[in-house]
């Protein structure tokens, strides 16, 4: 009751004073003032029935209530509203953008063109990426299956991988390793297929080369952990026997034709003239995005006697090579760890942990989705991808989607000015900005739509253009559904990442000023924007031309680069990969030496291969021992002058059929401390060859050469002869005989020479060109550097595309200023330089922007070099002198042409 | 006293045709108060008489809303009064029911007495 005196008889008690200010604040101005009063009255009347506190609570609550949010709208409701999405509104939205499109023909084809451009880049990114990113994505078990993988750690430490294991593992490992469902060995193959058949009573025999590794042996629990569809024969029953084989669909057709494939069953195919095997099975094709293009599946039991158990090592427990592999599908809810942590054990149980090298020994799960990218752990049937690359091509297929979109920002923006006098008339009218936004965003849609149904045209001709990228397995649809969902979300982005900021800015113009005055170069803030855009897409582009520069730079520096050897006019071919006859060899080459055309002949390796050999090699200075594995090429007396080598100390290797000495490089020499190469010479090392280990001499330092790409320094290397496993054949041309038909003709005789002294060989004689077999050492740099060259070109096309739009826009804005500075007395040259000065200034601010990105982005490439090119200023100097000559000519042409327009006729146009 | 007869706007028109506007119940109530208060009609006495003819509590802000949508509506007009002493001096907006306004409380009013009409007095009786 004691609350309630007070408000009696005192009229002046105030309701919370912060709420009445907040009324006054934000109450509905027509009403403000005897909604106040009312309150204030309500107030007393509620103090007097309810109590103070109550009434308080009230008052607040209303105040609330009455705010002009909740009370009412900005907006009076005594005009007719429209409903945004109607039929008939819709309708006029792309009418009116429908007309626009059409009335400025230049500006929209530049739009659409630029557009159509960054959309089909993006879409055939999408589609490339998209295609590797899908590997095996259609194994129903793929989390399941991975292939067991062995790592090796040499004297130093460091860690290397294989994707194979040595051959006897996989049956061991059946056996003793647990929570496998289940596992099959396999083993890659090259060999020629041969197939007969009966014509008019007359055999004919037809083989084929299968060297793309087309061939697996597999058990057959192979298709237990692959899922393949089998037209004929089942996965239960196939591959139990010795000598069967299952084909894929298309290999049953390259062999038997077009037969019913009942028919195939029970032929006959001879493998590499020796192996017979009868086709049991057919399964369908996998699709085109797996690693596993294996056509043939021979089965496992075929190898696993007589000569063939040998020649694919399945007792060898120490060599391990990458085509002999092993899948295997893990049970049910087991993760990869608890199989890996039971090899250690394994390894310790088969391996003789004397050996020094068993001891670096380890196998480990990898998953199956891994194979298509890990390219540490290299194989020789899948073709690897380099994920980071694919990143760079996402990261490069948004940025030409943004300059695109900005050409498109600028130049609507630019060209709201014509028309801040219609959307003045619309206004008045009572259009609401909403409606406005839309029409704008609808003009944007019908433009990235052209744009858009353009680039589809675009796909085709660009993955044409664009073969030497994109993988060959690639097949295009453009009906598959994905991809059209993509093209759609495309279409909708690109609208509103390019309309909704003109929409926003058009449609913000107030009805008074925008018929009262003439706006003449747009709003500050506009102009602001605009220009920080045409900076971002110049700086983009020259960080692609930077790059581009200092790719091209690099690669020429890989291919021109003194490696320390000769590498002209030099051929190489394998001998029969069967006959070990060292007497055939010697054969042959005397044969060869016999020709005039020919300079030189060796046997041995090459020195620059993609793949390495080493061998544990150990030298005891007399206080410890250096082991170290070492790098090993096999060479003849011919090799050293051969490929131009020189000899620092000591003296040439002498043939041998085995090894009896070796010749080191001056790197090895200097790890074993010798700080004169002549103390090299006479040295001992310990080898550990067939024989057990030996002691052999130094007899010879050569200088240091290039033993692989140069992504990797020059390691320690010894050379060593040892006839019974040389197999590639040098052959140095005199480079007398330079063109092309004349080398042709030299490698006919050296075929038909091979022929004579293989003529059963079973492969063919396909001799390499050794500058080729250096340049395949750079096929990604070279991939990498084209994607980029198209890349800029793209992006360099598009910004101009824009800057030519804009000026063409900005100098017709102009066109009496112009025509008024002539009259009293420009210069054409002062002209031109007055309206391209802006663009360029920005070209440079641009350009000190892009450099540093560019110079960090391209040394971070480089660093995947041991030997690279300086980033040298003058690379900068290119590009900067070529962006800004761009951006002069691109621009002069509208400046010069209205430069040069008479001022009585340019004075005329309103 | 005076008549201060404004006729709805013809946009105003087109808005209460195009909504289909019938009078809600609450709307109808304040409508007839406002009718009732005859010259005195303005938010606070209308609330005040709302409480006091149905007994329950009635938001002010519900009332104040309203009949500025009666407004709009075209059922209500309002004046400024003068200048009061116990409100700070702030002046009170008083409505008066238009023609219009009048002819839809008719309107209501025959729609329900044609309905009760229609009930037979027997079920009245027996409930």
């Amino acid at each position: 009751m004691s609350n309630k005196e007070p408000a009696r008889h005192d009229g002046n008690i105030e309701p919370p004073t912060w709420a009445s200010k907040l009324l006054s604040r934000l109450s509905d101005p027509n009403s403000r003032e005897e909604v106040q009063g009312d309150l204030l009255e309500m107030y007393a009347y509620w103090s007097t029935t309810l109590g103070e506190r109550k009434a308080r609570w009230k008052y607040i609550a209303n105040v609330c209530k009455l705010m002009r949010p909740f009370a009412r709208s900005k907006r009076s409701n005594s005009y007719q509203k429209t409903n945004l999405f109607s039929h008939d509104m819709i309708r006029n939205y792309f009418k009116i953008g429908i007309r626009n499109v059409v009335k400025n023909k230049g500006y929209s084809a530049i739009n659409i063109f630029g557009l159509a451009i960054g959309v089909s880049a993006c879409i055939v990114i999408y589609l490339l990426v998209n295609f590797e990113l899908s590997y095996e994505n259609f194994q129903a078990d793929r989390d399941r299956i991975y292939r067991i993988s062995s790592g090796f750690q040499n004297a130093e430490g460091v860690e290397s991988k294989n994707a194979g294991l040595s051959a006897p593992m996989p049956a061991s490992i059946r056996q003793d390793v647990t929570a496998l469902e289940s596992l099959a060995a396999c083993h890659v193959w090259s060999a020629k297929a041969t197939v007969t058949s009966v014509d008019d009573k007359k055999e004919i025999r037809r083989s084929w080369k299968n060297d793309d590794a087309e061939i697996l042996i597999c058990e057959p629990e192979y298709f237990q952990i692959f899922e393949y569809n089998w037209l004929v024969g089942s996965a239960g029953t196939a591959l139990k026997m010795p000598n069967e084989v299952v084909l894929t669909r298309q290999e049953a057709e390259k062999y038997f034709g077009k037969v019913p494939l009942q028919q195939v069953l029970g032929k006959r195919v001879y493998f590499s003239d020796s192996l017979v095997t009868t086709v049991t099975g057919v399964v369908k094709d996998l699709p085109a995005n797996s690693d596993f293009r294996f056509k043939n599946f021979i089965s496992f039991k075929s190898i696993e006697s007589g000569n063939w158990r040998k020649e694919f090592q399945l007792d060898e427990w120490t060599n391990t090579n990458s085509s002999s592999m092993a899948f295997v599908k893990v049970a049910k809810n087991t993760i990869s760890s608890q199989i890996n942590m039971q090899f250690p054990v394994f390894l310790k149980k088969h391996l003789d942990q004397k050996d020094e090298w068993n001891k670096g020994r380890s196998l480990s799960l990898q998953p199956l989705a891994d194979i298509h990218f890990n390219q540490s752990i290299r194989d020789n049937f899948s073709r690897q991808v380099h994920l980071p690359s694919l990143y760079a091509l996402m990261g490069i297929a948004v940025f030409l989607l943004l300059i695109a979109a900005i050409n498109f920002i600028n130049l609507a923006t630019a060209q709201s000015i014509t028309r801040v006098k219609e959307i003045g008339v619309r206004k008045v009218l009572g259009s609401s900005r909403k409606s406005l936004i839309l029409q704008f965003l609808c003009e944007t849609f019908i433009i990235t739509v052209v744009a858009v149904l353009l680039s589809i045209c675009f796909i085709h001709p660009i993955l044409k253009m664009s073969e030497a990228f994109v993988p060959k397995q690639f097949v295009f649809n453009i009906f598959d559904p994905k991809l059209l969902g993509f093209i759609m979300l495309i279409a909708f982005l690109t609208s509103l990442l390019s309309g909704l900021y003109p929409a926003w800015v058009i449609s913000s113009y107030t009805p008074v000023s925008s018929l009262k005055s003439q706006f003449s170069t747009g709003q500050s803030r506009t102009v602001l924007l605009r220009k920080s855009l045409i900076t971002f897409q110049f700086s983009a582009s020259q960080i692609f031309i930077l790059g581009t520069i200092i790719m091209a730079a690099q690669s020429q520096y890989m291919l021109n680069k003194d490696l320390g050897f000769k590498k002209d006019a030099i051929i190489h071919f394998y001998t029969d990969w069967h006959d070990y006859d060292i007497d055939k060899k010697e054969v042959l080459l005397s044969k060869l030496r016999q020709f005039p055309e020919i300079e030189r002949v060796s046997i041995g390796s090459t020195p620059a291969r993609n793949g390495y050999t080493t061998n544990r090699l150990s030298y005891f200075d007399g206080k410890k021992e250096i082991k170290l594995d070492v790098h090993k090429r096999s060479v003849d007396d011919n090799y050293i002058s051969l490929f131009g080598l020189k000899l620092v100390a000591g003296r040439n290797i002498t043939n041998s059929d085995t090894a009896k000495e070796f010749i080191i490089n001056e790197t090895y020499a200097k790890t074993l401390g010798f700080k004169k190469p002549e103390d090299a010479v006479g040295k001992l090392l310990t080898y550990s060859g067939e024989k057990g280990e030996l002691l052999l001499p130094i007899v010879g330092v050569i200088a240091d050469f290039h033993l692989q790409s140069l992504h990797t320094s020059i390691q320690p290397l010894y050379l060593l002869s040892e006839k019974k496993y040389e197999r590639a054949v040098n052959v140095k041309i005199r480079s007398s005989g330079k063109s092309a038909t004349e080398f042709k003709a030299v490698l006919a005789k050296i075929e038909k020479t091979y022929k004579e002294v293989y003529p059963t060989s079973s492969q063919d004689f396909s001799p390499s060109f050794f500058d080729d077999t250096l340049a395949k050492f750079y096929e990604k740099e070279a991939r990498q550097a084209q994607i980029l060259n198209t890349s800029t070109g793209i992006a360099i096309l598009i910004s101009c595309m824009g800057l030519f739009g804009l000026s063409a826009f900005v100098t017709q804005q102009r066109t009496k200023e112009i025509g008024i500075r002539k009259v009293l007395g420009s210069t054409i040259y002062q002209i031109v330089g007055l309206l391209s000065k802006d663009f360029l200034r920005l070209v440079v601010l641009s350009f000190v922007i892009a450099s540093p990105i560019a110079y960090w982005l391209m040394k971070k490439w480089l660093e995947d070099f041991a030997y690279r090119v300086d980033i040298s200023i003058w690379i900068f100097v290119v590009a900067g002198v070529a962006s800004i000559v761009i951006a002069i000519l691109t621009v002069s042409y509208q400046s010069i042409r209205a430069a040069l327009l008479n001022p009585a006729k340019s004075l005329k146009v309103e | 006293m005076y008549w201060h007869v404004i006729y709805p706007t013809l946009s105003e028109q087109i808005v209460t045709y195009m909504k289909r506007t019938f009078l809600g119940e609450f709307e109808e109530v304040i409508l007839l108060t406002v009718a009732v208060l005859d010259e005195d009609a303005y938010a606070v006495s209308v609330t005040q008489q709302l409480e006091q003819k149905t007994g329950r509590s009635v938001g002010f802000s519900a009332v104040h809303t309203t009949l500025q949508r009666l407004e709009g509506k075209g059922f209500l007009t309002s004046t400024m009064g003068g200048a009061t002493a116990e409100r700070g001096g702030r002046r009170k907006r008083f409505f008066t029911v238009t023609p219009f306004g009048r002819k839809a409380l008719q309107e209501a009013r025959q729609v329900r007495e044609e309905l009760w009409n229609a009930l037979p007095i027997l079920q009245l009786m027996e409930r």
